[in-house]
């Protein structure tokens, strides 16, 4: 089971141990399923700002990601993009790229404003976008059964 | 007719440092953009290290305000019972 993974999956990973993002990441560690982020996810995390908010280092920040044994693909180029211009916010797009060029079945974010609606994830099917607590149930479903 | 392209390449011998450094000039860093604390790519070609300047432009990325975050980690919140349920599968499974 493949799974991309968005900024604020990593972020909410990194602010608390007891969420969904948190867990997910155990699954990963574990191997029982294979973890992907982007560099430009990880561009987004470890922005000063964030870095704050999250009250780490980038170095921190830098072995969390480590740790977790997710995989953390190379930068989308704005090219590669190209094919979803118009279908998704452009900011999104290297998501859906990043997903599909890395072979995923599951895209989880927590950005319901943008990502967790129903039309843009019908319109990106067969790629499953999903919340964290969604992919914990699915791995219930199809891995601890 | 096409006339054909002049050669813009250039050579230069560089000291291996004790520590295994090598020191790019920096005229050349100035021309390709290179700055300090970056990276870029080698790549080992039989008896030939090339070292590329990153030349992709990233797609853009989202930026996350402090309010949409804290609604992440509302949205991120998982029952008790479930939290319970998949530490303790994965524990068994850990223990197998």
């Amino acid at each position: 089971m493949k799974v991309h993974f968005d900024a604020s999956v990593i972020i909410a990973a990194l602010l608390s141990s007891t969420g969904g993002s948190a867990l997910l990441l155990q699954f990963v560690k574990d191997g029982l399923i294979i973890g992907i982020v982007s560099q430009n996810a990880l561009d987004e995390v470890m922005e000063e700002d964030k870095a704050k908010r999250v009250k780490r280092s980038r170095r921190e920040i830098e072995r969390f990601i480590a740790e977790t044994g997710v995989i953390v693909m190379g930068t989308i180029a704005e090219e590669e993009i190209a094919p979803y211009h118009g279908q998704v916010d452009s900011e999104d797009a290297y998501l859906i790229t990043g997903a599909n060029l890395t072979g995923c079945t599951y895209l989880v974010t927590l950005d319901k404003k943008h990502l967790l609606r129903p039309d843009i994830r019908e319109k990106f099917l067969p790629l499953c976008i999903v919340s964290p607590k969604e992919m914990l149930e699915e791995i219930r479903s199809h891995l601890l059964s | 007719m096409n006339q054909p392209m002049p050669s813009s390449s250039q050579t230069v011998w560089l000291p291996v440092s004790k520590e295994d450094m090598i020191a790019l000039p920096k005229e050349w860093k100035d021309r390709l953009g290179i700055e300090n604390g970056t990276l870029v790519k080698a790549i080992l070609e039989d008896n030939r290290i090339i070292i590329e300047a990153q030349s992709i432009k990233p797609a853009p990325h989202r930026v996350y305000t402090d309010e949409e975050i804290d609604e992440f980690l509302e949205e991120d919140r998982i029952p008790e019972e479930l939290f319970q349920e998949m530490q303790s599968k994965l524990s068994a499974l850990r223990g197998l």
